[in-house]
């Protein structure tokens, strides 16, 4: 019998099942299949950084499921979104890469032999590559790669270029190349706490020249914003595991190994990073066997839907999206600390948690740092006091000590005038976050604040104080990085890019500057500490807790982790296999 | 003919720029394009908004954007997107992605009207006709994207019970995709059954009453049986008469529904993940991506003015009054 006709009958008889059985069917299958089988998806724990460790068999394909389409393959490029990195992580080589257990940055040991600090003023750093990193066209990588990642950089360099980050290459004073190209040193002209962040990625300064780096501003822009960014191709060159086969926009992109590869022995036979920008059709795929490995912002019904699955393993960590509560004080109405302190002392972050992220993440707790997480030992500290503890009556102490009232139910400020409604606003179909902004409305009106809850459907629009977009308070969630200096510098410093609050304080622009420059991490984490500590006395920012991230994957994978970090899962795809 | 063509074509051109106009009009108002690139973390320079707004022609006035775009169109240039994709090759892609779905699902809806709807005049008020009639008011109410949910979850039940996969959940074709005839032929089926499934119950539904109710008034027409007293048998009636006759509103039904489905496709390519106009659409309103809105709407827009005209046009070969007007 021929492979038509072996399908043909097992077709039909699949499709009039498939009718009958849709018609006839009650509840989620996912519920009914845990039911019956008894057993379904395994949470797997475990050291952050070794969790799920094995030794892959040869061969095999996996697909990652990546959350939104690709529209710019250029990783350094301003208008990336994650998925451009997650997809970089396999192809493009970084100088470091943040581990999954947050806290550490590990330097990328293919790729580098060392990456050392040898003076702190002049701050300068030497970076020696491995003899045998090439690019997949066999061209060493080299200092002229390094070279072209600072020169696309720095303002000072290349204005025209649309870089996501400037920081540390806007102080380059020089980058020598020796050994061949093989060892880099580069200089400072101010120090750089946060230095490991900078070369990561790289870019082959031999592919820029293609794609019109001539050596002029204009080129070296034309190479980096047009030509990098493949508009209606995709990187046709690699310096990691994996190289590209195809990539269809809006599907799919299929790597191979990279026959030039470095480091260790790629496994697989390819890696699929499949888009499904729809997050519930993410379970039904994984189930399906369409894809293997998921990373979907987890909500009750969704996590039900994968412990339900046999099967299928899943990691549920706390990453450095964080929740929070951000007040804007351009409006005149949040320009008092001691109301914005008022508000938050008497908002119950435990009952917030219980009552959202808490049904599926037992572990989740109040987070009592803006900066720090509490992985991040020992830096993070609780620096908040009483603000998130749910105390109506110290808040209401707050208030009357600095001479508001509260008549008939109504807060009455200092001058007698009543205290306006705060507008609070939420991105639309949040439901946790719609959840949190009604708690908090709650926790307000019992100390006489009325708190009119919004939704918004950009919070780029809403942060950024457009017309009829505007807000007091926002329910926002917070991406944090592992470089901590320079992340939130651009969030508390006065009329940075990210203060999105309109927050401003000498003493905390002079922390961050010393932070900024701070080479060594414990002096590093006293400043920004300190920072937080501002922040609470000036009630700037509630933080809530950090977002669970859910991890889901078949059960037959190694060395596949959830990495809460910018980078992600795909951190270290070239080790990924199937057993 | 051709003049009556030519002039229903030119009738649709100050309908389709009045048209545009306010959507132009309406989706500049919905929202900054640069909103989301103005939270990014970190922060993009000034420099950078600033050939962004230039390039998307935010710093021009309105009327002249719209005007830009409009005379853009006749040169084949659609515009500057947010997203910088090339406007017209992503919709020439994906506008073969959902014409291919909504022909399926609309070749199957009719077939299904016409057999549902036939049986059901013909045995009115019986134990059939009540199930198709409650079976008709039950996909009417059912909205699609539940519909794709359980159809889904029971599909993979049945790739399990029989150890292949024969559905697929998303996509339009596997990756990689399979090599071969007869496994390319399989992959788009199975990757087609579903979504085509989801998008003709919805559309069947209303239809199936519209023949029902046209059959029914036809076979009590004195035409009928005049030809029933000539001795012509119960089929020949039936399909050469009765049904020619009830296709007319059919047509007609069929050609004002086609914008309908399309707007379901919205759906229906969401839940299935297929990359066609619906989810092009989706992806454009919310990036506030007006030019690729814009491309969309005209698209769309031509399709149904297209499929319109070629119902009037059936319309005039099954009515042969119609024609010798």
């Amino acid at each position: 019998m021929n492979r038509r006709n072996r399908y043909g009958p097992l077709v039909a008889a699949a499709l009039a099942a498939l009718l009958v059985s849709a018609c006839s069917a009650g509840a989620g299958n996912g519920e009914n299949q845990a039911e019956a089988g008894g057993s379904g998806a395994t949470l797997v724990k475990g050291d952050a950084n070794t969790v799920n460790s094995g030794t892959a068999g040869k061969g095999g394909s996996i697909t990652y499921v990546l959350e939104r389409n690709i529209l710019n393959w250029n990783p350094l490029g301003a208008d990336i979104g994650v998925a451009t990195q997650l997809v970089a992580d396999v192809y493009d080589p970084s100088t470091f890469f943040s581990a999954p257990d947050l806290k550490t940055v590990e330097m990328n040991k293919d790729l580098l032999l060392s990456a050392e600090q040898t003076s702190t003023s002049p701050q300068v750093l030497v970076y020696k590559i491995s003899p045998k990193a090439v690019w997949s066209d066999g061209t060493p990588i080299s200092a002229a790669d390094f070279e072209y990642v600072w020169r696309a950089s720095d303002p000072r360099v290349c204005p025209k270029c649309e870089v996501a980050s400037t920081m540390g290459y806007d102080s380059v004073k020089s980058l020598v190349a020796s050994d061949g190209g093989k060892t880099v040193t580069v200089t400072l002209s101010k120090p750089f706490g946060d230095w490991q962040s900078m070369f990561s990625p790289l870019l082959p300064a031999h592919v820029a020249k293609k794609l019109g780096d001539d050596g002029t501003p204009d080129g070296l822009a034309a190479s980096f914003n047009e030509g990098f960014r493949y508009k209606t191709s995709f990187p046709d060159w690699s310096g990691g595991p994996f190289m590209f086969k195809s990539w269809q926009s809006n599907q799919a992109a299929t790597l191979v190994p990279n026959p030039k590869w470095y480091g260790k022995p790629v496994t697989l036979d390819s890696l699929i990073f499949r888009v499904i920008t729809d997050t519930t059709q993410e379970v039904p795929a994984l189930r399906n066997n369409e894809v293997q490995i998921i990373n979907p912002q987890p909500q009750v019904d969704l996590l039900r839907n994968v412990q339900a699955l046999k099967g299928v393993n899943y990691q549920l960590v706390r990453g450095l999206r964080k929740q929070m509560l951000l007040p804007n004080l351009n409006n005149p109405v949040m320009q008092d600390p001691v109301l914005r302190k008022a508000l938050f002392t008497a908002m119950d972050v435990k009952q917030a948690i219980s009552k959202t992220v808490g049904q599926f993440d037992p572990e989740a707790v109040p987070l009592r740092n803006r900066i720090y997480v509490p992985q991040q030992t020992p830096a993070y500290q609780d620096n908040l006091g009483d603000q998130g503890s749910g105390d109506v009556a110290k808040a209401t102490a707050l208030l009357t000590g600095a001479g508001y009232k509260i008549d008939a139910g109504r807060l009455i400020d200092p001058k007698g005038t009543p205290v306006p409604p705060i507008t609070m606003r939420y991105l639309a179909n949040d439901q946790i976050l719609q959840t949190i902004s009604e708690l908090f409305a709650a926790s307000a009106k019992a100390i006489g604040v009325t708190v009119n809850v919004q939704s918004t459907d950009s919070v780029g629009e809403t942060v950024t104080h457009q017309p009829g977009k505007d807000f007091d308070i926002f329910a926002m969630t917070w991406v944090g990085q592992t470089f901590l200096a320079s992340q939130y510098s651009q969030a508390f410093m006065t009329k940075a890019g990210l203060n999105f609050g309109g927050y401003s304080s000498a003493k905390v622009d002079d922390l961050l500057k010393k932070a900024l420059s701070a080479t060594d991490p414990a002096e590093s984490a006293e400043l920004l500490n300190g920072v937080d500590r501002q922040l609470s006395e000036d009630g700037y920012i509630l933080p809530m807790y950090q977002q669970p991230d859910l991890l889901a994957y078949k059960s037959n994978l190694v060395n596949v982790r959830a990495n809460g970090t910018y980078f992600g899962p795909p951190y270290n795809g070239g080790e990924w296999g199937i057993r | 003919m051709f003049a009556y063509i030519v002039r229903r074509l030119l009738h649709t051109v100050p309908v389709v720029i009045v048209g545009s106009f306010a959507t132009f009009l309406m989706v500049s108002a919905a929202g900054d394009p640069l909103g989301d690139l103005k939270a990014k973390q970190p922060p993009v320079s000034p420099a950078v908004l600033a050939a962004e707004t230039h390039r998307l022609r935010l710093d021009e006035p309105l009327h002249l954007r719209y005007w830009h775009w409009l005379s853009g169109i006749v040169r084949g240039d659609w515009g500057p997107s947010v997203s910088r994709i090339d406007i017209g090759h992503e919709i020439g892609q994906r506008v073969l992605v959902s014409v291919r779905l909504v022909a399926f699902a609309m070749i199957v809806a009719v077939l299904l009207a016409l057999v549902v709807g036939l049986v059901s005049a013909v045995r009115r008020y019986s134990v059939i006709d009540y199930g198709f009639t409650f079976l008709g008011f039950l996909m009417l109410s059912m909205p699609a994207f539940w519909l794709a949910i359980l159809l889904k979850q029971q599909a993979i039940d049945v790739n399990d019970a029989v150890g292949v996969s024969l559905f697929y959940t998303v996509g339009d074709s596997s990756i990689p995709a399979p090599t071969g005839f007869a496994d390319t032929v399989r992959d788009v089926l199975g990757h087609l059954v579903l979504p085509t499934i989801v998008l003709a119950m919805t559309a069947f539904a209303p239809w199936s009453r519209y023949v029902r109710s046209s059959i029914i008034e036809v076979l009590q027409s004195d035409y009928v049986r005049l030809a029933r007293a000539k001795g012509l048998g119960r089929r020949t009636v039936l399909v050469r008469h009765a049904l020619r006759t009830a296709l007319i509103p059919l047509t007609t039904v069929v050609g004002l529904d086609l914008a309908v489905l399309f707007s379901g496709a919205v759906v229906t390519e969401t839940v299935f993940q297929w990359r066609g106009m619906g989810s092009f659409l989706l992806t454009a309103v919310r990036e506030r991506d007006v030019y690729a809105v814009m491309g969309w709407l005209l698209v769309v827009s031509l399709i149904v003015i297209l499929f319109n005209l070629i119902a009037d046009l059936l319309y005039a070969v099954l009515d042969p009054r119609i024609r010798l007007a």
